[in-house]
């Protein structure tokens, strides 16, 4: 796949899940897609939705909502799939991450991001690389790296 | 025979190249006489080559433009841009004549060629002479140049064997003639009598006086072919040209038959001595085919090293292909749904053509990713080599076939469990001397490594001569360690395939070569996790025998494709046996997971209910019956689809934790379809 990770930039990605606001580096992003059927992949456990064929590529997609431990909704319109490039273990990973909707993009200095509170908000501290304000809001700065290092770690046990 | 015309076509297209690169430069220098000895030396090595493999045609026009050059190189005169021009020119029509099977109009095309060579040699030699004629009064230049030639005795003794690679010794002796004046006289001292006589074995052996101007070194690379096959022994007779001085020559000769050291009779005695050199045949194991590559090696010069044989690919480089290669058959199937769909007889024809296309350059693509078992020979001899000696025996390895090719993914993970099998036959198989002599068999032992290309699949078969199994033994070892229950009947095939389980070793006592009970188990699995097989046969004191099957390729397979519930999964045809359709309703009376067919009683899955759940199971389901460790095993599911070509798609590094899927294939719809790993599936289900 052509997609590299961009480093040094400090643009953020926002989108939703339930009322929350979260974020990634736009450096990890490298496609939004529409919600598509998602072939299941049996015996795996319930946040991890299956495979998608990305352009003949073939990419796990995990869902955001059950990831992060927010009730399961039937996907709407603005449900789509976040598809994310990281580096795992010295080798770059592709993933889809299902969310709510997608915000918009937008610009935190590094002194703007504050670290994550100690007391988490119903899920994994080490997710999360920092934490900033937008219009008032709080929004969580996710490290995709942790979360996704985690799943594969729980897919291994899963089995 | 072919594949050696095969490899010549290829060199000859190189030495095209090198022509070209070297008559453009001319055209830039035509004072660079370097590269005019580059040219001619080209031209004689694509003559001789071409006739000896039979190219007659390439090798006879190419032998005029040698004498052409020969003008430029021996006259010292410069070359003009018509003969630069002119033998471009040729050079296309030789591409032309590459062929062993020449049609009437190529004969015609080498006529033409010949004649217009002709004519351009007869060009430069009248106006050579009239250059000539200026330069006489300020040189005198004959009596140095005759100087240079000297006379030379060639005792050529082929080998018997030496027609069996397609060696045409004649042609050789043709190639000394153009070379200078010969004397050639011919043997037939080894010649049997008529009733022994077999017509595949040359006896004839040549001895030849030659005076040319070329150097021995010239003379030796005539011989560059045959080295390995053949005695060849130059010895310089005199300076000068002394065949038909017959005292020379017979003093030579009674020389040569009395063994009586012979020195060269020399003009001046500032030249070497060491004029006689003899190339012994070399060692058999080089390939043929390394042959030809002895040919570019010798041509260093200003622009031989410009162009490339062959080139080195990042290995990554080739598995990007592969992958771009098979996205292009996932989007042609793709093509060929819709194709389908609409009717449209234009689109048709083009996804036909695109179709055929889209094959070859699969076809291409694995050709490329395939490396020979050749390349990991040197550890198999070299494993044999340490082993015998620590174990004091002595082993023949016997390799068959090494040629065969294979993914080369394949054969990085192959090395280790052929590796162990070597090593359990020289350890368990191969008796100690002692014994061996006690059998009445050869001290030395033999073990034989043959590899073949059977349909799709790569048979590579290890075989030692020495023990063989020992069935009452491996019963009772087995009964031992609780594999097998003491009152169970097998069949001597099935007590061998018992070495295959976990936590068996034979071997009375534990040795660090083998043995260490985690041997043949971890070979079959990592056979089978290629999906390929592994089986045994043995003899007592005869033979073991380990034939592998091994798939082409990992990265497509021919599988079966089936649904359950809503999605596809592929199986592997190669472990499928038959299909039966079953109602599902009979499956659920079972209790004990197990469906009794055609008499026939083995367990099941149920795929359906594993994936899916106990809902919406179809009434109709289909039992495909797989082999698992020589045992039948069914799975379930729900419909059975056709055969389908799957490439196989990893599934990526987060999903590496699981293992029931090998990966998963892109139908032409676009959707995805799991490839299952039966042989995991199974293990772990049952």
């Amino acid at each position: 796949m052509a997609a590299e990770i961009i480093h040094g930039i400090n643009s953020y990605f926002t989108f939703k899940l339930g009322s929350e606001l979260f974020a990634v580096n736009i450096g990890n992003v490298t496609k939004i897609l529409e919600m598509t059927n998602i072939t299941k992949v049996p015996n795996s456990p319930h946040y991890f939705k299956g495979i998608i064929n990305l352009f003949g590529d073939v990419i796990p997609v995990f869902d955001g909502r059950l990831k992060f431990g927010f009730p399961e909704i039937e996907s709407t319109q603005n449900t789509c799939i976040l598809v994310l490039i990281f580096e795992l273990q010295g080798q770059v990973v592709n993933s889809g991450l299902i969310i709510d909707s997608v915000e918009k993009v937008v610009v935190f200095e590094s002194e703007q991001i504050k670290p994550a509170p100690t007391v988490g908000k119903g899920f994994n501290n080490e997710f999360i690389h920092g934490i900033t304000t937008l219009d008032d809001k709080f929004v969580i700065i996710l490290n995709i790296e942790k979360i996704f290092s985690e799943e594969e770690i729980s897919l291994i046990n899963a089995v | 025979m072919n594949s050696f015309a095969e490899k010549f076509k290829e060199e000859g297209k190189e030495y095209f190249e090198k022509l070209e690169s070297g008559l453009l430069l001319l055209e830039q220098d035509p004072k660079n006489f370097q590269v005019v000895d580059e040219i001619f030396r080209i031209m004689h090595s694509l003559k001789g080559s071409g006739g000896m493999f039979g190219f007659d045609l390439l090798s006879d026009v190419t032998h005029d433009l040698e004498s052409l050059f020969d003008i430029f190189r021996s006259k010292k005169q410069f070359i003009d841009s018509t003969t630069i021009s002119f033998t471009l020119n040729s050079i296309d029509g030789l591409y032309n004549l590459m062929t062993q099977d020449p049609t009437e109009e190529q004969r015609l095309l080498a006529k033409k060629m010949k004649l217009d060579t002709q004519k351009q040699i007869t060009r430069l030699t009248l106006s050579d002479f009239s250059a000539e004629e200026e330069q006489l009064p300020s040189s005198n230049q004959v009596p140095v140049s005759k100087s240079n030639i000297s006379t030379y005795y060639i005792s050529f003794v082929p080998n018997e064997n030496i027609f069996s690679n397609g060696t045409n010794p004649l042609y050789l002796i043709d190639e000394l003639n153009a070379l200078g004046e010969c004397n050639v006289e011919a043997s037939f001292d080894e010649l049997p009598d008529l009733a022994e006589l077999d017509t595949f074995k040359c006896y004839a052996s040549w001895y030849i006086f030659i005076s040319t101007a070329e150097s021995v070194e010239t003379l030796h690379d005539v011989f560059i072919f045959v080295s390995e096959n053949a005695q060849i022994q130059i010895q310089k007779v005199a300076s000068g040209n002394v065949i038909s001085d017959g005292a020379v020559i017979a003093a030579f000769l009674s020389a040569q038959i009395n063994q009586e050291e012979w020195v060269p009779i020399e003009a001046d005695q500032t030249e070497e001595d060491e004029t006689s050199v003899e190339i012994l045949p070399e060692d058999k194991s080089e390939d043929a085919g390394e042959l030809s590559e002895s040919v570019p090696n010798n041509q260093n010069s200003a622009f031989a090293h410009a162009t490339v044989d062959s080139i080195r690919v990042d290995s990554q480089k080739i598995d990007h292909y592969m992958n771009l290669v098979s996205e292009l058959i996932t989007v042609q199937s793709r093509l060929d749904v819709i194709s389908s769909k609409i009717h449209h007889p234009e689109l048709e024809l083009v996804t036909e053509l695109f179709g055929k296309l889209s094959r070859q350059l699969r076809d291409n693509a694995f050709d490329m990713s395939l490396i020979p078992l050749k390349s990991v020979d040197v550890r198999f001899r070299r494993l044999i080599h340490d082993l015998s000696k620590s174990l004091d025996k002595d082993v023949d390895l016997v390799t068959e076939g090494l040629e065969t090719e294979l993914d080369k993914n394949i054969i990085e993970k192959l090395i280790e469990p052929l590796l162990h099998i070597i090593r359990n036959c020289l350890d368990h198989g191969i008796e100690s001397k002692q014994e061996r002599l006690a059998k009445k068999k050869n001290t030395t032992g033999t073990i034989l490594i043959k590899a073949s290309t059977v349909g799709s699949y790569v048979q590579i078969v290890i075989e030692d001569d020495g023990a063989g199994l020992d069935k009452v033994k491996i019963r009772e070892k087995a009964i031992a360690k609780g594999i097998l229950s003491d009152q169970a009947r097998v069949s001597d095939e099935e007590i061998y395939q018992l070495i295959f389980e976990s936590g068996f070793s034979t071997a009375e006592s534990v040795t660090d070569i083998s043995g260490r009970g985690v041997g043949m188990d971890v070979v079959r699995r990592r056979v089978q996790e290629m999906r390929g097989s592994v089986e045994l046969t043995t003899e007592k004191n005869r033979f073991t025998r380990f034939t592998i099957k091994l798939p082409l390729s990992l990265s497509i397979i021919d599988g079966l494709l089936t649904t359950v519930g809503d999605s596809f999964y592929v199986i592997p045809s190669s472990v499928v046996n038959k299909i039966y359709s079953v109602k599902s309703n009979a499956l659920k009376k079972e209790f004990r997971q197990v469906v009794e067919l055609e008499g026939i009683q083995f367990p099941y899955l149920n795929m359906h209910e594993e994936f899916d759940g106990l809902d919406n199971i179809p009434e109709e389901q289909f039992v495909i019956v797989v082999l698992f460790e020589n045992n039948l095993f069914g799975l379930v599911v729900d419909e059975v689809i056709r055969e389908y070509q799957a490439v196989i798609k990893p599934l990526g590094r987060l999903l590496k934790g699981q293992d029931v899927f090998s990966g998963a294939s892109i139908l032409g719809t676009g959707q995805l379809a799991l490839v299952i790993d039966t042989y995991k599936m199974i293990q772990k289900y049952s």
